[in-house]
């Protein structure tokens, strides 16, 4: 499977292929294992980790719309160090680069939980999940505001052992602003873009589908937002990209590439095709080919190129 | 657990927005009674996760008895034998088939289907089984011809009592003074609300909204009766608890 014509290099990762599943769509990887062999992948990125274990919040917490679903997980997880004594080592095993995502709901949580986990063993890169609600702040998220954006950003620069990506939420005004901020306060690179808010209502009842009402939409449906936003960020910033929102396919790849992503994500199709993110990556040299891309890191911004 | 193409053998309206599928593959071959497939619909992001209502090992074929209950399980409705989709099965735990003298088996709607290999699979034990059902109204009625060609009658409720018993499965249950070792039941939470009240021993199937379907999303979860930090993913651990093992 090594094929360097797929190769890419991010701060921390230095990848076969530039394809990784998404975190929270792959959990800690254990059941796709049973289908496939985890090395055939660029990197993986973990589910959440939180300070403290996390129940998550009531079912029903996924409901499909049209060409995509709306979850509210509530980021359920077993808590930094559980994942740090028995996910973390268990990846070990595959030979791909681990990127563990980490959320919180203070800065000093999300401190805390930064700095343990990138001195796990095998932890290559952060991806910051700064969509959480600020409890402090009144439950608004830190990644709606530059300033706090920032502020979180450098508190875990500080504390962390490997090169640190903000993972950006799409809820906001002008998504440019918050990546200048994160990368003024040492962001290493950001990923885009996490879901955008939803929701949907059952006619019959009147309520909510999701019991949490409002839920994070992905899938296919907002790729052509992703691409947006990655083009205007890349605009933006300097740091490199790695880019997510309703990839399915090694064309849907390349889009994001060439609106500015080095590396990519792949989420919600984990659920429509378990097999997805494998057949990408095969598939992809063939579909370089038939638009004349010699190596995978040619794609990255061609837009902004011609 | 394997990702396959299988073949629609049979696709058949049962009863009122009620169908029977017979499908053809290899995952026939590790089923368990209980257990689930999650189907792909094309043109939907989800799979449809769906109960093995039963299965045959050497003609490598499984059943689904299911409900239209959206545009998925319409779209399912309407593919003709022949058609192939994508199925990722075997998944869940399933029923343990417990050696015992005397089962009561009891199914709420479309929690019908999972109960009929396991009926069968009791028999070949030895099991003396019994069967109740309940439904909303006539036309919703279907499996009794399931059970019977096990040689087992179901005993029949409708909540308008258009069909057998006026009532619901679980006053049928008191009615009837139905009694068993052990009961097995699939149907809506109200009616394993009940079950668990009714027996002490046994296990219920949850049917609940998933994702993945595998165990990787966190979809799909429900809490411990006892201990309120333990949790299970009903695709992984489930969708068969123990009566009183978890919060319904």
């Amino acid at each position: 499977m090594i094929n360097d014509r797929l190769r890419v290099k991010l701060p921390g990762l230095d990848m076969k292929n530039p394809v990784m599943p998404a975190s929270g769509c792959f959990g800690f990887g254990r059941e796709f294992a049973e289908l496939y062999d985890l090395s055939v992948l660029g990197g993986v990125i973990m589910k959440a980790a939180t300070e403290a274990p996390k129940y998550g919040n009531p079912t029903p917490r996924v409901a499909e719309t049209p060409a995509g679903m709306l979850n509210a997980i509530g980021l359920q997880n077993p808590g930094v160090d559980k994942i740090i004594e028995t996910e973390i080592p268990w990846l070990r095993q595959f030979d791909t680069c681990i990127v563990a995502n980490v959320a919180g709901n203070s800065t000093d949580d999300y401190v805390r939980t930064a700095e343990k986990i990138s001195r796990a063993e095998g932890v290559c890169a952060i991806e910051l999940n700064i969509s959480c609600p600020n409890v402090k702040e009144g439950g608004i998220a830190f990644g709606t505001s530059p300033a706090v954006a920032a502020q979180l950003t450098e508190a875990v620069k500080k504390v962390s052992a490997v090169p640190v990506y903000v993972k950006l939420s799409p809820n906001v005004t002008d998504i440019t602003e918050i990546a200048r901020a994160v990368e003024s306060a040492g962001a290493d690179g950001v990923s885009m873009i996490n879901t955008l808010l939803g929701m949907r209502l059952d006619l019959k009842t009147a309520r909510p589908v999701i019991a949490n009402r409002t839920g994070g939409l992905s899938g296919a449906a907002i790729k052509p937002v992703a691409v947006r936003m990655i083009y205007q960020v890349y605009e933006a910033v300097k740091i490199p990209i790695i880019g997510m929102g309703g990839i399915r396919t090694p064309e849907d790849v390349l889009e994001l590439m060439y609106a500015g992503a080095s590396a990519v994500a792949v989420g919600t199709a984990n659920f429509t095709n378990p097999f997805v993110c494998p057949e990408i990556i095969e598939k992809l040299p063939e579909v370089m080919d038939k638009y004349e891309i010699k190596n995978i890191s040619d794609a990255v911004g061609r837009s902004h190129r011609v | 657990m394997l990702d396959e193409r299988v073949v629609i053998r049979e696709n058949s309206c049962i009863a009122a927005d009620t169908y029977r599928m017979v499908l053809q593959g290899n995952i026939a071959g590790e089923l368990k009674a209980g257990q689930f497939v999650n189907l792909e619909v094309e043109g939907y992001t989800l799979r449809r996760p769906i109960s093995i209502s039963s299965y045959n090992k050497q003609e490598k074929t499984f059943t689904l008895l299911y409900k239209v209950i959206g545009e998925g399980t319409a779209k399912l409705a309407e593919m003709k034998p022949g058609y192939e989709l994508k199925a990722l099965g075997p998944l869940g735990n399933g029923f343990p088939i417990e050696n015992v003298k005397s089962a009561v088996l009891v199914g709420g709607g479309a929690g019908t289907g999972p109960l009929v290999q396991t009926a069968k699979e009791l028999q070949e034990l030895g099991t003396e089984v019994k069967v109740v059902l309940g439904f909303p109204s006539k036309e919703d009625v279907y499996g009794i011809e399931d059970f019977e060609s096990l040689g087992i009658t179901p005993f029949v409720s409708t909540d308008d009592g258009t069909f057998g018993f006026k009532g619901n499965a679980i006053q049928l249950i008191r009615e009837k003074n139905i009694s068993a070792e052990i009961v097995y039941a699939c149907g809506p939470k109200r009616m394993l609300a009940a079950v668990e009240e009714q027996f002490d021993r046994g296990y219920i199937s949850l049917d609940i909204r998933m994702a993945c379907g595998m165990g990787a999303c966190m979809a799909c979860v429900c809490k411990d009766k006892t201990n309120e930090n333990k949790y299970y993913r009903v695709c992984k651990e489930g969708p068969v608890f123990r009566i009183g093992q978890v919060e319904i």
